[in-house]
């Protein structure tokens, strides 16, 4: 065993971190070298040094962390509030709710197309879902001919017509957008 | 609210209550460690806030066959040698460097009051303990942290291995090293301190 296989080896042998045999073996070298000896006693006074230091005192204590630490559980449980919210709402709920939305939008676009005495000629069209039932869908089912009886139209397979608009469902020519209205409007906005 | 989140309210209040147990149990060992490896009041608070509030946030995956000491130790000595290479990497001025403003004028040096002694570098003011102080800050912050974990804290090589995250063998090396470094350091600036070889 080696000096330099012994010195690097001594912090371990001081902080009694070595086998029993290795503590042993670096023992009996030290007490036989003199080098190897003055190197262990400089490494025991540096430890010791720093075992003597003392425990600081910091000047607050742990409120300041338990402060920070409330502010953080505030902030985290307002987000969980959130969460918790829509996790509440269960999967039937969902469905029930897409169900509703289905039904609502299915009722708007094939609702009974009976006739209505309400005039649209005067107004412009209304959106898609508020349409009057009044109002022909351009997409309208019809019945099948007596020529198409015979050779009937598949079941699931729609029969599509030309739409054919009342008279006074079309709107009146002023709120038809052309060029000449369009150049008046111009005309007398810049005036 | 459903029952499963009240109970889930109920133990996260059971969490926090004990976390907040902790951090008063052990908030002077904390920070007596950030203070042995910062060097100063005002980082040593730093770093052991944060190192709080970051165990806090993954006390879920606190291990509790584990001491609490050794894990938020890890938690802290891991942030600080980040934070240490962070700074590192940072540009700094020179408090006694004069500068020149765009015009080419050439100003005064950055006036940064003198904050004077603290209470706690009052009672620091040992000359010894502060020349102990002084060596550990020159070695390199995994020697720093070995050997304060060795020596100020009393750990054993395992459990600074676990809290370094690193090999026996490592540990041993990083003491033995600074604990050389720290020897020359004193023994050249401090020789009577060194011949002396005790504090008080």
């Amino acid at each position: 065993m080696n000096c330099r296989y012994v010195q690097s080896r001594l912090s371990a042998y001081l902080d009694m971190e070595l086998t029993g045999h290795e503590h042993q073996l670096i023992r009996s070298h030290i007490e036989n070298c003199i080098e190897c000896s003055t190197e262990f006693e400089r490494l025991r006074r540096t430890k010791h040094l720093l075992r003597q230091l003392p425990v600081v005192q910091p000047s607050q204590g742990p409120e300041a962390v338990l402060v920070r630490l409330r502010a953080q559980r505030a902030t985290v449980s307002q987000n969980a509030v959130i969460r918790v919210g829509w996790r509440s709402v269960r999967w039937w709920q969902m469905a029930v709710g897409a169900a509703a939305i289905g039904v609502f939008l299915w009722w708007n676009s094939t609702v009974a197309e009976t006739p209505s005495d309400v005039t649209f000629a005067s107004s412009t069209p209304k959106p898609l879902l508020f349409r009057s039932s009044s109002e022909p869908s351009l997409f309208r089912m019809r019945s099948p001919l007596p020529s198409e009886m015979l050779n009937p139209v598949p079941f699931n397979q729609p029969v599509f017509s030309t739409p054919i608009l009342p008279t006074n469902y079309y709107p009146a020519h002023n709120s038809v957008p052309s060029f000449e209205g369009l150049y008046h409007t111009f005309y007398f906005q810049s005036r | 609210m459903t029952h499963t989140a009240i109970a889930q309210s109920m133990e996260q209040e059971l969490l926090d209550r004990e976390f907040d147990a902790l951090v008063m149990r052990y908030y002077q060992q904390v920070y007596n460690l950030a203070y042995r490896l910062t060097g100063n009041a005002a980082d040593a608070e730093d770093l052991t806030q944060e190192a709080f509030l970051r165990a806090y946030r993954f006390f879920d995956r606190y291990d509790p066959t584990m001491p609490f000491m050794n894990w938020i130790s890890r938690i802290l000595t891991n942030l600080y040698i980040d934070e240490y290479r962070r700074r590192k990497r940072l540009p700094t001025l020179s408090i006694e460097e004069r500068f020149e403003n765009e015009e080419g004028e050439e100003g005064e040096q950055l006036d940064i009051p003198d904050p004077g002694p603290s209470p706690l570098d009052i009672a620091e003011s040992n000359q010894y303990k502060e020349a102990v102080q002084e060596g550990l800050m020159s070695l390199a912050p995994e020697f720093r942290t070995a050997v304060v974990l060795a020596d100020v804290m009393g750990h054993s090589y395992e459990e600074i291995a676990e809290i370094m995250n690193t090999s026996i063998g490592t540990v041993r090396s990083r003491i033995h090293r600074g604990r050389k470094q720290l020897r020359d350091i004193i023994q050249r600036k401090y020789p009577e301190l060194f011949e002396r070889g005790d504090l008080k």
